[in-house]
């Protein structure tokens, strides 16, 4: 509840119309399926005799593909929505896993405290050190040579969202530490240990929503850098199958037309890539100042 | 170990509360570095120094000292959120160890806290309904929990209307009601205070002490109330014992400790206490800062602070001795001063 007052009350016209975008893309992302006008998932609709269309205001576009087609027929705005699907379902999946993986870590190494603390926060250093993309490509290196070429395929996507959330994680785990630590010295913490309350009791009921505030803005501000990330190891061909293309994996195969003068299979993906992460880098941006406390006072 | 029981009772029962040399060191953590380097022990802070103390059922022992003291660490330890480094608690005769989660658990829950800050005590994501039951979460149905919390918020002056409420929508003063209602929601014997109006207006503090005599009266509770202020004591307690850096220094009945004063440094506390009736009264601060808890003096530790010091106070420690009204007093002046009482029996404090 605090956090819808703190949204709605707190922030500029701004991160209203970046929440507004973002909303929209959620939308369309989530109806690609009936907005976009061919199914390009199904091969069977794809015609090459349609293959490198301009845009419907060039010359040579034609109506029925707004956006224009690519050099296998495929209507790029249906391709750009259903890469959209993809890009978002990747990013939210990745950033929830970094969540749950982060907020177990900082709770149980700031309510624990000792070695076990000191152990948890050492590999969060150690893994700071590794960018995220380095990870993901260790680990898509990895699973691909575990992994038969099959089962590969179809673990491609849940490969990438995890190399994502394990890039991600050590932000929420920070913040959720801190926050326990204050927790644990509040009253309510403490009366409930003199209950002799079982401690996940008293984690999940007191301490965890207590710290859930700040973690939220990290999910939002992190939601931009994992769709990022996605769309990086998706241009570099790693991770991501071909045959479900996303926003990165897109730009990618555009760009080898580039030269071609075929702009058009590769600057509308990137639009609606950078459109997605300044709008949902906005709202969280807007978030983070609305939530601050010192700008808050008078709302709680 | 049992003071001399004057209703002439035949059997000594168990003492209600025992505190038998309670101590607790903290270790202060060192840089990895210097722990490495240094084979030196790590500096201790000495919070609380062999405690001894009883409390019988019903009555109030007011806790007093300066900050820093270990009144709080001393409160902290009874309700199992520190470990004793040493010594023993006793409840009932039953020997309470280690922290809240290993002591029994039908022992532990007679055991209760009020905390300091009624701001930070209440969960502010909780309804007032279940804060005040949360002790008997898992034990009672939902309906039982609604009743019976509707029936602390009577007892502590609240009404139903609150049930729902969050702890924002309260003031200091309800909040601290609140806060005590929950510890009655455990039915607990003993209710350990830590400052529990120092964060309230005055005006409301009279209230809340009011609420917690009251309630003690009607429950037989056995209060621990540990307090700054003086006053505050004097309005509770039965007894009062004084802490100076971690050791009990003084500790008598309250009539006895107001009216007579033994130690130096009681008295001195007893000098700042503001008194409408002695208008213009010169209320003398104790000169000089407390020691560092990690470094106390050697011998009486108040000696660098003390009118009366001799030379023997900086070298040999003083023991609590009894002075015969009731009263066990840690100093070697007023030992000597104080009229010899009649023939008292062997030493009340056999170790320290």
């Amino acid at each position: 509840m605090g956090l819808l007052r703190g949204l709605l009350e707190g922030t500029r016209r701004g991160t209203r119309l970046a929440l507004l975008v973002v909303v929209a893309y959620v939308l369309l992302a989530a109806g690609a399926r009936w907005v976009a006008p061919q199914p390009v998932q199904d091969l069977r609709s794809l015609d090459l005799m349609n293959s490198s269309i301009p845009p419907a205001w060039d010359a040579e576009g034609r109506r029925e593909f707004l956006l224009g087609t690519d050099e296998q027929g495929r209507d790029v705005l249906s391709g750009v929505l259903f890469g959209l699907r993809l890009s978002m379902g990747v990013g939210f999946a990745a950033v929830a896993l970094a969540m749950v993986i982060g907020l177990a870590a900082g709770l149980l190494s700031g309510y624990r405290g000792g070695w076990l603390d000191a152990f948890l926060m050492r590999i969060a250093d150690a893994q700071l050190t590794f960018p995220a993309i380095l990870v993901a490509m260790l680990l898509d290196g990895v699973a691909r040579s575990v992994l038969p070429r099959s089962v590969h395929e179809t673990l491609g996507i849940p490969v990438v969202i995890g190399a994502i959330a394990l890039a991600q994680w050590v932000p929420f785990a920070r913040a959720a530490r801190v926050g326990t630590l204050v927790e644990r010295e509040k009253g309510y913490v403490q009366a409930a240990q003199v209950m002799a309350r079982p401690g996940w009791s008293i984690l999940l009921g007191h301490v965890l929503p207590n710290v859930l505030g700040p973690i939220v803005v990290i999910a939002t501000i992190g939601l931009g850098n994992a769709i990022l990330t996605e769309a990086t190891l998706s241009f570099l061909g790693v991770g991501i199958p071909p045959t479900s293309p996303s926003l990165g994996t897109l730009v990618r195969n555009g760009s080898a037309y580039l030269p071609s003068g075929a702009w058009w299979m590769v600057v509308f993906p990137g639009l609606a890539l950078a459109g997605l992460v300044l709008a949902v880098n906005v709202a969280g941006d807007g978030l983070r100042d609305g939530l601050d406390p010192k700008q808050r006072s008078a709302v709680s | 170990m049992f003071r001399s029981p004057r209703r002439g009772a035949a059997v000594p029962e168990a003492t209600f509360l025992e505190l038998r040399g309670l101590t607790k060191h903290f270790a202060v953590p060192r840089p990895l570095l210097a722990r490495v380097v240094s084979r030196a022990p790590p500096a201790v802070v000495r919070a609380v120094e062999s405690v001894t103390l009883t409390l019988r059922a019903g009555e109030t022992l007011g806790v007093v000292g300066e900050s820093g003291c270990g009144k709080t660490t001393l409160g902290r330890l009874l309700v199992g959120l520190e470990v004793p480094s040493k010594g023993e608690i006793r409840l009932r005769g039953q020997l309470l160890e280690g922290g809240a989660h290993q002591r029994p658990r039908a022992l532990q829950r007679r055991i209760q806290m009020v905390f300091q800050d009624p701001y930070a005590s209440l969960d502010p994501r909780w309804r007032v309904r279940d804060i005040i039951t949360e002790p008997v979460v898992g034990e009672l149905s939902a309906a039982a929990r609604r009743e019976r919390a509707v029936q602390l918020l009577r007892q502590v002056g609240l009404s139903e209307a609150d049930l729902e409420k969050h702890p924002h929508q309260f003031s200091g003063g309800q909040r601290q009601r609140l806060a005590i209602a929950r510890t009655l929601c455990a039915e607990p014997e003993l209710v350990v205070c830590d400052e529990p109006t120092s964060a309230l207006d005055v005006s409301v503090q009279a209230q809340v002490l009011n609420l917690l005599k009251e309630t003690q009266a009607r429950l037989g509770l056995s209060l621990v109330f540990i307090s700054h202020d003086l006053a505050v004591v004097s309005h509770v307690s039965t007894s009062v014992a004084v802490m100076y850096l971690g050791r009990v220094v003084e500790s008598a009945p309250r009539a006895v400790l107001f009216s007579a004063p033994a130690h130096p440094y009681t008295r001195a506390l007893l000098e700042t206490i503001p008194d409408v009736r002695r208008p213009g009264r010169r209320r003398a601060a104790i000169p000089g800062e407390v020691p560092s808890a990690l470094a106390p003096p050697p011998g009486c530790a108040f000696h660098p602070r003390c009118p009366l010091a001799e030379p023997r106070c900086r070298v040999e420690r003083p023991e609590l001795r009894p002075l015969g009204d009731g009263t066990l007093v840690a100093c070697h002046v007023v030992g000597e001063r104080a009229p010899a009482e009649p023939g008292h029996g062997p030493d009340e404090v056999s170790e320290t």
